[in-house]
């Protein structure tokens, strides 16, 4: 395997699951693997064509104050600029390099369009966690279009409606039981020719394969290989009881995946449909405070949407369209799920100023994209916000009824057509009948 | 007490007394009562009082006991004594 494809294995290790139980165990046990090498450099090439056959490098897309390289072109590996050198180290070895900053939102957005597309071919869709890898679950479709290779055919030819054909032709194509096995089908394939993994090859096919393949901490690949064993094959012949001892766990996933018994297969993702909102600013901002009201702006328009009502808010994602090209994106996962502004924008803000964009913002937009279990009912009282509740024995009077509990009521009077909240009202308070004291009167406020 | 449907009356009676199946000594005091469908023995009786009102309109004659179940808990319970019937408060 080369070294590019031997890099790209030590990114993708982690990103294959523990074995799930078999009630969890849905999906599909043929899996096909589509993988497009340095996906981003590619789409950027794609808007830029006249960099193409030029030595390119794409900046990563972490901000620090020492930027590195991530992908680079054939030409500028040529040159010797590998992923993950410094900007000055990468500029020393090839004068004539180009720096691309990253625009993550094109790339998120052309990751959305391929996965629409390939939902016509499979119901069973799996994106890798990076992009430009793909799984497929191909179980039953035999019979919709036929062998194996007809079948990965027609899967690549429905990629032609979002990506220009020489991405397409550069895309590699895995068949195979598992996404283990369908990703190194994938990694050996060329462009153009497929490589087809059936059951009873699967263990044949691995042997050959450099440990480096495994889905595994880059520390265990580095001790196998000192201890001599270089391929899957290798590692076969090994005593699992050995391997347990050296590595725990990790070593018997490892002899399971080598030797072809462990099949994880494909299994469906179901991508929430997340809210957005977006706003475009008249010139582009570049300071922090005036991004955090454009973010409170935001935030109130995405929560008062009526698909949001009842959710709680898990996941939330932040994308500017940078001055001069490009894009930001901020990704914020709340511990607890959040529904209320001041929840939200707080950690929105904490998150901005641990990575604020590089340059001036033309335009902001807030996605949720991950909501949690219905929303809990908010403090009615609004002890917080100085609310009517004082100390003991005071009641809630007209004239002191809180925001929050105002805003509830409208909610569900929208919602339901009058107001199901009642308060208690003296009627005759000293009344010896009991039931003539007090009254229910519905809350109106 | 109902379920408050949000297009019932805007005025609603509160603690209207529920009906209640009472099985009462010769002096009238409650020994058993049936409470969601089960039985209860009358542990103790901790007050009795007597209410007798608005004789100028719907006369309200009520002789009401704070009763100790078997359970430990304490319910509130009178005796109408123009319909005859056992209520809880």
């Amino acid at each position: 395997m080369s070294s590019h494809l031997l890099a790209h294995a030590a990114r993708a290790r982690g990103t294959l699951r523990p074995p799930t139980t078999a009630t969890a165990r849905k999906g599909s046990r043929t899996a096909l693997c589509l993988w497009l090498p340095t996906f981003e450099l590619r789409l950027e090439l794609v808007r830029s064509p006249e960099l193409d056959q030029t030595s390119v490098a794409l900046l990563s897309p972490e901000e620090s104050v020492r930027r590195t390289v991530w992908q680079v072109s054939e030409r500028a590996f040529e040159a010797g600029v590998r992923p993950g050198q410094l900007v000055s180290q990468a500029v020393s070895l090839c004068a004539s390099l180009t720096l691309l900053e990253p625009d993550p939102a094109h790339y998120d957005a052309a990751v959305e369009e391929l996965l629409e597309a390939l939902a016509q071919r499979s119901p069973i869709l799996e994106p890798a966690p990076e992009r430009g890898k793909v799984f497929l679950g191909m179980d039953g479709l035999g019979r919709l279009y036929g062998s194996p290779p007809n079948q990965v055919n027609a899967v690549l030819r429905c990629l032609f409606q979002v990506l220009p054909p020489p991405l397409v032709a550069a895309t590699r194509a895995g068949w195979a039981p598992g996404t283990f096995g369908a990703w190194v089908a994938a990694a050996h394939a060329r462009p153009g020719k497929p490589v087809i993994v059936s059951e009873d090859n699967l263990p044949r096919f691995l042997a050959r394969c450099p440990v480096a393949a495994l889905p595994v901490e880059e520390e265990m690949v580095t001790r196998l290989e000192r201890l001599g064993v270089k391929t899957l094959g290798a590692l076969t012949r090994l005593p699992e009881p050995a391997l347990v001892a050296q590595f725990g766990q990790d070593g018997r996933d490892a002899l399971a995946w080598a030797s072809g018994r462990r099949v994880d297969p494909v299994r469906p993702w179901h991508k929430p449909r997340p809210i957005r909102v977006s706003l475009d600013f008249p010139t582009p901002v570049g300071q922090v405070s005036f991004l955090h009201n454009a973010l409170d702006r935001l935030l109130e328009r995405g929560l008062a949407r009526p698909a949001r009502r009842g959710r709680s808010i898990q996941e939330m994602r932040v994308t500017g369209r940078l001055e001069g090209g490009g894009s930001w994106v901020a990704e914020v996962v709340l511990k607890e799920p959040g529904s209320t502004p001041k929840q939200l924008a707080y950690v929105l803000r904490s998150r901005i100023e641990l990575t604020p964009p590089p340059r001036a913002v033309e335009a902001l937009a807030l996605e949720f994209v991950q909501f949690g279990p219905p929303s809990t009912q908010e403090d009615l009282f609004g002890r917080a916000d100085g609310g009517a509740r004082a100390a003991e024995g005071r009641t809630l009077t007209e004239g002191r009824v809180p925001p929050s509990l105002r805003k509830a009521v409208r909610e569900l009077t929208l919602r339901l057509g009058a107001s199901p909240l009642y308060r208690v009202v003296e009627l005759d308070p000293w009344s010896r009948i009991p039931e003539r004291r007090h009254a229910l009167l519905r809350f109106e406020p | 007490m109902k379920s408050l449907s949000p297009r019932g009356p805007r005025l609603r009676p509160l603690d209207t007394p529920s009906t209640l199946r009472v099985l009462a000594d010769a002096d009238g005091r409650p020994t058993h009562l049936r409470l969601k469908g089960r039985v209860y023995r009358v542990a103790g009786v901790q007050e009795r009082w007597c209410i007798d009102d608005e004789w100028w309109r719907a006369p309200v004659h009520r002789t009401y006991f704070e009763l100790a179940l078997e359970d430990g808990r304490v319910v509130t319970v009178f005796e109408d004594r123009m319909a005859g019937r056992w209520y809880r408060q």
